[in-house]
């Protein structure tokens, strides 16, 4: 197969990954280059600001995509395929930390986490405290309901692409979703919620 | 709610940016690990491997449950069932637990292929319905087929000879454990309460009816009966219904067959732990269970049954 013109750096994503199965290993790097940072930011706030991991495990996904690029249906976008894989590396950790939860951060660490200095101006005081117990709350989710409030809240994807990163039907993304709030809701008011956290 | 979108928004971490060097790395990790881009076959292979591994324990699940189902159904383990629980205990140990379990094992195992190895992306709970839903529909259809029968026939009839299904029809006689109580079989005469019934394997015998009980000559009774000095006292007599009949009087008839062929030298390789159990003495033990001759004309057996 001849190469596109130009430098790789604008090559399509479908290009770059035909020059990779082309035995041309070097045309992955602008692959991770161009999604790096967005796959990197969803786990990050996936995980409830532990950059470490969430650095860790965007490393583990661009290994995986890389070993697995043969799957990719070239005339589709690449970057749903790479959330998905990025969604399954999270939930895995996310599951083997529930079942060890002597390896995973303690609620009260997650406010630290993202602010290492703990400083915090006055008049944000309030807004911080409630975030902090939002984040909190979603980490308490189970691992699909947490993906898809942080897919449809901090990422900003359709339903339609989170169906296709979950895996599950479209349907299901909206009821997913409603949990999701329902249980976030219980916990954040719980004497107004009539609901139970899941 | 749309208070709540707002926080939820609002709550959004805003991501440190990765080093620059970061896509560098990954390439030479990809370079230090000897990592290649996976054939195809190898990529789709685990999830297709997952979608035959969960279809065959299904359809294992479902031969096991229908093995389970026909040997429940045929031993007339459920006639017991008719007198309430007062034959519970011996309804509960002609139970074949070990095939139930079996089926079970394999209903799960397949529910978990289905869950994990992304056979189909559906909930657990979702899994767990399909599998046990297809395992259970799947081996009571197969069970009511019409299948067990023949293949009980044909290897009665040393007409086949497959591993596996040679030894279930050829040794189900392990499952059989008859309730010394029950008693089922046509009566043949009357004398007031005292009937003479035939049973399945062709012995007769005197039973003494329960007081009130009205039996015919030609009917088909089913008796809580045990024998009581030197005379069978039916403490419980019902009618049956001759299409319910059918299966125990044909499954007692297999089951003296199949004895014959598990005796030493016989088809199947050897008298099994049942038979040793039993003893010589056969089938049932009780006074009407004893394995006498067939008698090919008599009443109480034939294809009209």
């Amino acid at each position: 197969m001849s190469s596109p013109r130009g430098e790789p750096h604008t090559w399509s994503d479908a290009e770059l990954i035909g020059a990779v199965l082309d035995g041309r290993a070097e045309a992955y790097q602008p692959l991770v280059e161009r999604y790096q940072q967005r796959i990197f930011a969803y786990l990050y706030r996936l995980l409830l600001r532990d950059q470490e991991t969430a650095r860790d495990l965007t490393q583990a996904v661009f290994l995986k995509a890389y070993q697995n690029l043969r799957d990719v249906d070239r005339a589709r976008p690449l970057q749903p395929w790479l959330y998905r894989i990025a969604h399954n590396e999270a939930a895995n950790l996310l599951r083997t930390r529930a079942r060890h939860p002597e390896a995973s951060l303690e609620p009260e660490d997650w406010a630290r986490v993202g602010d290492p200095t703990g400083v915090t101006p006055e008049s944000h005081l309030a807004e911080r405290q409630e975030q902090d117990a939002l984040h909190r709350a979603l980490g308490g989710l189970r691992p699909q309901l947490r993906s898809a409030l942080v897919l449809h809240y901090f990422e900003d994807r359709s339903y339609q692409e989170i169906a296709e990163i979950l895996q599950v039907p479209l349907g299901t993304v909206g009821t997913l979703i409603h949990r999701g709030r329902k249980a976030l809701r219980a916990v954040l008011a719980p004497e107004e919620a009539d609901v139970q956290p899941i | 709610m749309e208070r709540f979108d707002e926080k939820m928004r609002a709550a959004r971490p805003d991501a440190p940016h990765l080093p620059p060097d970061f896509a560098a790395q990954v390439m030479g990790e990809i370079e230090r690990q000897g990592l290649t881009v996976r054939p195809l076959w190898r990529v789709r292979g685990a999830v297709w491997l997952g979608r035959v591994a969960a279809a065959a324990a299904l359809v294992t699940g479902v031969v096991v449950l229908n093995g389970a189902a026909y040997q429940l159904r045929s031993s007339g383990a459920l006639e017991l069932l008719h007198f309430g629980s007062r034959l519970l205990g011996g309804f509960l140990g002609q139970i074949p637990y070990d095939l139930l379990l079996t089926a079970l094992l394999l209903g799960g195992a397949a529910a978990w292929l289905i869950r994990h190895a992304r056979a189909v992306r559906v909930p657990v709970a979702w899994a767990l319905l399909i599998s046990y839903g297809l395992t259970g529909a799947g081996g009571l259809a197969l069970a009511g087929s019409g299948l067990n029968e023949s293949l009980q026939d044909a290897v009665l009839k040393e007409e086949v000879s497959t591993p596996g299904l040679s030894w279930f029809y050829g040794q189900r006689a392990i499952y059989h454990r008859p309730d010394p109580r029950f008693r089922m079989g046509r009566v043949i005469a009357l004398d007031g309460q005292r009937a003479r019934i035939q049973t399945p394997t062709g012995d007769e015998e005197e039973v003494l009816l329960p007081p009130g009980f009205q039996a015919q000559v030609g009917e088909d009774v089913r008796l809580i009966a045990l024998p009581n000095g030197g005379v069978v006292r039916a403490q419980m007599a019902q009618r049956c219904n001759p299409a319910s009949v059918q299966p125990y009087f044909r499954h007692h008839r297999m089951m003296q067959e199949m004895m014959r062929g598990m005796r030493p030298g016989g088809m199947g390789g050897g008298m099994g732990p049942m038979m040793r159990r039993m003893g010589p003495g056969g089938m049932g033990g009780g006074p009407m269970g004893g394995v006498g001759p067939m008698q090919p004309g008599g009443p109480m057996s034939g294809p009209e049954r």
